[in-house]
């Protein structure tokens, strides 16, 4: 085989152009829950919140043929189980570890368990209407950016916008300064007025609202069906992204764009590696073992919130 | 009225934990109810399939053996501040280690046993160090390396039963292994294997390792104080690490056991989720060694009972992963519960007090 | 004369604890009105009342004559309350004037922080009082003493009329307490009200103009500064005549036990911690380490029992080198320590009060025989140990977390003290402890220095320096400046040396 050929088609705007497709719910997972991490709250959860948001978006698109429909109900669906996890976390004031990981296997259940009681068939919805792409004529004879950027899912280009938006929010605007604060020290903040459970409640329904919409992109965008755990452990990638990028919008965005990379680079690799040289289940295994490696290589604890995990307890009763 | 009290204050945890799964169970009613299935007859015939004849309470029986296993190696973990949610790859890679050593040679049964047995184990705890490593050397949090490597295992399994094993019959699976390698069955008929014995020794062994050695009384002063434990000499990273190897060892062990016991060779997917099953079972068992034993029954008859319940009731076999995460939510709301609790049982005024003290 | 603050009759119960007892208390305008009480007389309890956090069971505050209800602290601040906790409610990631402004940060364009406005303002109010805090330094770079200003700046920015300080003097230098006493000074003239809460008679006699005695939850007296003195305020405070007297004078000093040689370390990111400190504890002495907190204390002790690395120098127990020994090793050489975060460092709170008085021993006789754990040896030495040291406990399997924290911090000095090592690290030996459980605490550490150890006292209290130590070193930016016998020195040359001898007052 001629390994300069190999290079040059697996390295290809098309890769970029699927980076970008398989880095979105990465993406919106990974920038809601830095947005929850920000005021303080480890919410392992993230995975099952998106799959119970890849649901709700297959059943809204199902039943309104509205694939809008169905991305609101996923958003909705996503804030409902953050709501949960939030009263038991915040409110009551259990171990957010625990209580990440209850949510993960009860969202895990229930969306298995509504797929069967609905449809009453095997691992899949029926196929749903999906959301539109987005085709931008001013770009169609531009070099690079046409493959690129045209004909991206709809909600691709927003969300690439996200990380400057929660730029501008969390460092020039007051919410920024109570979110961040609740964050680092909510004793500080409680002192001067404001409440610390409430400003974790609203980041954590934030971040669950971005998962659920990540989860619905699974579902209604990149394919048009819902299938039983099709999340695949997104979730937890994107959970590693926010810690690999210190809680920061910038460096979450990198690194969502890196393990989105890996991603689109492990099924590119597929197609051009024969199955005898390396196996498809290998492949399939990389993206989680390349994520551990870069989580790895990371130097431990660098910028993130200082009171991330721990309950604030009200002085007062 | 003092006495009751007494008795019902100290043991607190106890009856907290039985109130949250009583209302975990309630709560899974609601859903079944709102979803269109009777709740009280799914409880029929979840009761007639985990203990409706001896052959169904046996098979109970013989799962109860590997969750209660598996929440073993939970319990080691999360005793020394470890949360191993990786059980399910360790459990997998140790079956497949076990299956392996149990097809490939062919020794006397009282070599053969304890070496199959051994390589699962060796496998799973094997597996566990990539977290430790992980943890301890490069400070990544473990809920999320643990529950990513299952990823691997599970496609890993999965390939070497596909394309590098021989296939033997329909489904993905390893050759049978030989009979020297079998744990043998109790009672004719039934899935009951003498893996029961197994599942007993790694009891006591956990309970006796953690409450009566200094190794286990290090691993413990760890899991509740890491800056204490390493400020009064003890080598917080080296328990550590020793608490994930030895929770992957039970994982792979309890993997190896279902192997020897109950199918006799590795099939693909042949685990129904034990390795999430032992967070709960652990959980409910309060994170004491005998009381998983208890806790592994009531979900080892979930598993048999939502067979039959799945087939006669069409209720989703997915309801377990369900019940699994609503009840470890109310394990861990239940603080609340012992809010509400001491009030009643220690007399408002009292609890305050202490409350007050505390903080 | 009106009083700008007056309570009525208030209460507070917790469940049966009665912790304020029919309080009543009036304070007049521009005035600084200090009280005092010992630990647990119930002082913080009702400040946090007045600022919001705890609700009175009964009982009225009246502020300028109009009774007034306050369910939180947005209410308190809208009436013109700012407290300045003793533990710092500082968020070290923001800048000082972010601190200062948060929660009503100036607005432009409706949406963005004003950061102009948010720096310049701080720089006016700061230079208004004379703070002289830098507006853009992040919290995390700034003294103690520094961030007690900004703290006096939040309250100020939120117009407080009344400001409460709580033991606002706990953490300071001598130096940095005199220039608290020139801001509250200048404070005072410009109208404002003072609630000072302290325990040290000294300084409040120093600053006060009216002064309450709290004991048991109850007002015991009001008095006039010029009408009283340090001797009736201590009775009044304690019920009877008791002073924290100096220890009685090492009676035998022996042979060197622990000599430190040219110790340096460096942290996690290679800057210098500890550099070039040299010194000797003699059998029969208490060698007291003085310094401002945050300046090499806490990585001396743990270079001292093996937690922090040591990159130059020696550490010599008797004849034995033990530098770069393991933590356990150190410590079975003979090396005590009482930690300074008692919860923390010193207790595994979920253990039971048995299991907590053989940490670190489970693996030496009689305890175990290195593997298994002989728990009848652990019943019986919990047994005596709780006896000796008078351990309040309801048996020895209660659990850690639930006793108070004397009787926490006696487990630990039980447990350091009865096992007897040659050398007794005591970092903070007494923080938080009320009087009687420090005299505790004070008295052993003595015995033991009289029974020919060789006693380390870490403390951030030059009082408590005074009291115990034969000689002192003087701790400055990780480095021994001066060690001096205690009889050649006075609190304020102490004061001057911990600050590096070159610390400028800011002008009255």
């Amino acid at each position: 085989m001629n390994w300069s050929d190999t290079l040059q088609s697996i390295f290809t705007v098309t890769l970029l152009a699927s980076t970008i497709r398989v880095s979105i719910s990465i993406l919106l997972a990974g920038m809601g829950e830095m947005i929850t991490e920000r005021s303080g709250v480890l919410n392992i959860g993230v995975e099952g919140t998106m799959l119970m948001g890849a649901l709700a978006a297959a059943l809204g698109s199902y039943f309104t043929g509205s694939p809008w429909l169905g991305l609101l109900a996923a958003g909705l669906v996503g804030m409902l189980v953050g709501l949960l996890f939030s009263f038991i976390a915040i409110s009551l004031r259990s171990n957010q570890s625990i209580t990440g990981l209850a949510i993960y296997l009860l969202c895990v259940g229930l969306s298995g368990y509504l797929l069967q009681i609905i449809f009453e068939h095997g691992g899949n919805s029926p196929m749903v209407n999906t959301l539109p792409s987005l085709h931008m004529t001013f770009l169609e004879n531009v070099p690079v950016l046409d493959p690129i950027f045209n004909d991206q899912p709809i909600i691709a280009i927003p969300v690439l916008l996200i990380p400057v938006f929660l730029q501008i929010v969390f460092y020039k605007t007051p919410w920024g300064s109570w979110l961040r604060a609740a964050g680092e020290n909510p004793k500080a903040l409680a002192v001067v007025g404001k409440n610390p459970v409430k400003i974790r409640y609203v980041a954590t329904l934030c971040g669950s609202f971005l998962a659920g919409i990540g989860g619905a992109y699974l579902s209604i965008s990149q394919t048009s069906l819902f299938s039983e755990n099709m999340v695949a452990g997104r979730g937890f990638i994107a959970l590693s992204a926010v810690i690999f990028g210190g809680v920061r919008p910038g460096g979450v965005f990198l690194a969502c764009i890196f393990f989105g990379f890996m991603d689109a680079l492990q099924k590119t690799l597929q197609t051009v590696i024969p199955d005898t040289m390396m196996p498809r289940e290998l492949f399939m295994a990389l993206p989680y073992l390349l994520t551990l490696l870069a989580l790895a290589g990371f130097i431990k604890k660098s910028g993130g919130p200082a009171d991330i995990g721990n309950p604030y307890l009200k002085e007062s009763r | 009225m003092h006495t009751i009290r007494k008795f019902f204050l100290k043991r607190q945890p106890v009856f907290i934990t039985i109130i949250a799964v009583a209302l975990a169970f309630i709560v899974v009613g609601f859903i079944l109810a709102a979803t269109g299935r009777n709740p009280f007859n799914a409880v029929y015939y979840f009761v007639r399939g985990a203990f409706g004849n001896v052959v169904n309470t046996s098979d109970t029986i013989s799962r109860v053996i590997p969750l209660t296993i598996a929440g073993i190696a939970f319990l080691i973990g999360a005793q020394c501040a470890v949360f191993n949610v990786g059980i399910e790859g360790q459990l997998l890679l140790g079956a497949m280690a076990s299956a392996v050593v149990g097809y490939i040679v062919k020794l006397p049964f009282y070599i053969h046993l304890p070496l199959m047995l051994l390589a699962g184990a060796l496998a799973g705890g094997l597996y566990g160090l990539v977290p430790a490593w992980l943890k301890t050397k490069r400070g990544v949090n473990e809920i999320l390396s643990t529950i990513m490597l299952n990823y691997p295992a599970t496609y890993f399994t999965h390939f070497l039963v596909l394309k590098v094993i021989p296939i033997v019959g329909v489904v993905p699976a390893t050759p049978f292994i030989e009979d020297t390698a079998r744990l043998p069955i109790l009672i004719e008929g039934t899935q009951l294997h003498a893996g029961v014995f197994v599942m007993i020794l790694v009891v006591i062994f956990a309970y006796f390792l953690l409450y009566k050695t200094s190794l286990g009384y290090e691993m413990r002063a760890v899991g509740y104080n890491k800056t204490a434990a390493r400020f009064h000499g003890i080598p917080v990273e080296k328990r550590m690490n020793f608490a994930f190897f030895l929770s992957g060892a039970m994982a792979g062990l309890a993997g190896a056991v279902e192997v020897a016991g109950v199918h006799y060779r590795f099939l693909d997917q042949f685990s129904p989720g034990y390795g999430y099953d032992s967070i709960t079972v652990a959980l409910v068992g309060l994170l004491n060694p005998f009381g998983v034993i208890i806790s592994a029954t009531l979900f080892g008859a979930l598993k048999t009972g939502i067979l039959e319940m799945s087939v006669y009731s069409g209720i989703p076999r997915q309801l377990t992963t369900l019940i699994n995460g609503i009840v470890v939510l109310c394990v861990a709301a239940k603080d609340i519960l012992g809010g509400w609790y001491a009030r009643i049982f220690r007399g408002k005024d009292t609890y305050e007090a202490e409350k007050e003290i505390s903080q | 004369m009106a009083y700008i603050l007056e309570l009525k009759d208030i209460c507070k119960h917790f469940g049966n604890v009665l912790a304020n007892d029919h309080v009543n208390l009036q304070v007049e305008k521009g005035t600084v009105h200090s009280i005092v009480g010992e630990n647990g007389a119930g002082k913080t309890t009702l400040m946090n009342i007045l600022y919001g956090l705890y609700k009175q069971t009964s009982g009225e505050i009246l502020i300028d004559g109009t009774k007034v209800s306050i369910e939180s602290p947005s209410d308190a601040i809208r009436l013109g309350i700012g407290m300045i906790h003793q533990h710092f409610k500082l968020i070290s990631a923001m800048t000082v004037a972010e601190n200062v402004m948060l929660g009503e940060e100036p607005i432009k364009g409706k949406l963005f922080l004003d950061l102009k406005k948010i720096n310049d303002s701080t720089l006016e109010l700061s230079d208004k009082y004379g703070l002289a805090v830098k507006p853009k330094s992040m919290v995390a770079d700034i003294s103690v003493g520094i961030r007690q200003r900004v703290e006096i700046l939040k309250a100020l920015y939120r117009n407080a009329n009344i400001l409460i300080l709580d033991e606002p003097t706990a953490l300071l230098t001598p130096q940095e307490s005199e220039d608290l006493f020139r801001i509250i000074e200048r404070l005072r003239k410009d109208g404002k009200t003072i609630l000072f809460i302290s325990h040290k008679l000294k300084e409040i006699i120093q600053i006060s103009d009216n002064i309450t005695v709290l004991r048991d939850g109850k007002v015991v007296d009001t008095v006039k500064k010029s009408k009283t003195n340090e001797v009736q305020l201590a009775r009044l405070m304690i019920g009877r005549d008791v002073f924290l007297k100096p220890a009685p004078k090492s009676k035998k000093i022996g042979e060197i036990i622990l000599k430190v040689d040219n110790l340096s370390a460096v942290n996690e990111y290679h800057h210098p911690v500890l550099t070039d400190i040299s010194f000797d504890v003699r059998s029969g002495e208490v060698l007291g380490v003085a310094g401002v907190d945050g300046n090499g204390q806490t990585e001396l002790v743990k270079a001292l029992i093996g937690l922090q690395p040591v990159s130059k120098g020696k550490i010599k127990l008797r004849d034995n080198e033990i530098t770069h020994l393991s933590v356990k090793k150190m410590r079975s050489a003979g090396i005590g320590v009482i930690p300074e975060d008692r919860l923390q460092e010193g207790l595994v709170e979920d253990f039971s009060v048995e299991e907590n008085l053989f940490l670190g021993l489970q693996r030496i006789p009689p305890f175990s025989n290195g593997k298994i754990i002989n728990w009848n040896a652990v019943h019986e030495n919990a047994d005596s140990l709780v006896k000796t040291f008078d351990i309040r406990t309801p048996n020895i399997t209660h659990k850690a977390r639930l006793l108070s924290g004397g009787n926490q911090q006696k487990i630990i000095v039980a447990r350091e003290i009865f096992h007897a090592p040659d050398t007794i690290i005591a970092a903070q030996p007494t923080r938080g402890l009320d009087i009687a459980a420090t005299d505790f605490v004070h008295e052993q550490l003595i015995k033991q220095r009289d029974s020919g150890k060789a006693v380390l006292l870490f403390s951030l209290s030059l009082d408590e320096i005074m009291l115990l130590s034969t000689r002192i070193a003087v701790i400055y930016k990780g480095t021994i400046v001066a060690i001096v016998n205690k009889d050649d020195v006075t609190p304020e040359d102490l004061g001057l040396m911990m600050l590096g001898g070159s610390y400028e007052h800011i002008p009255a």
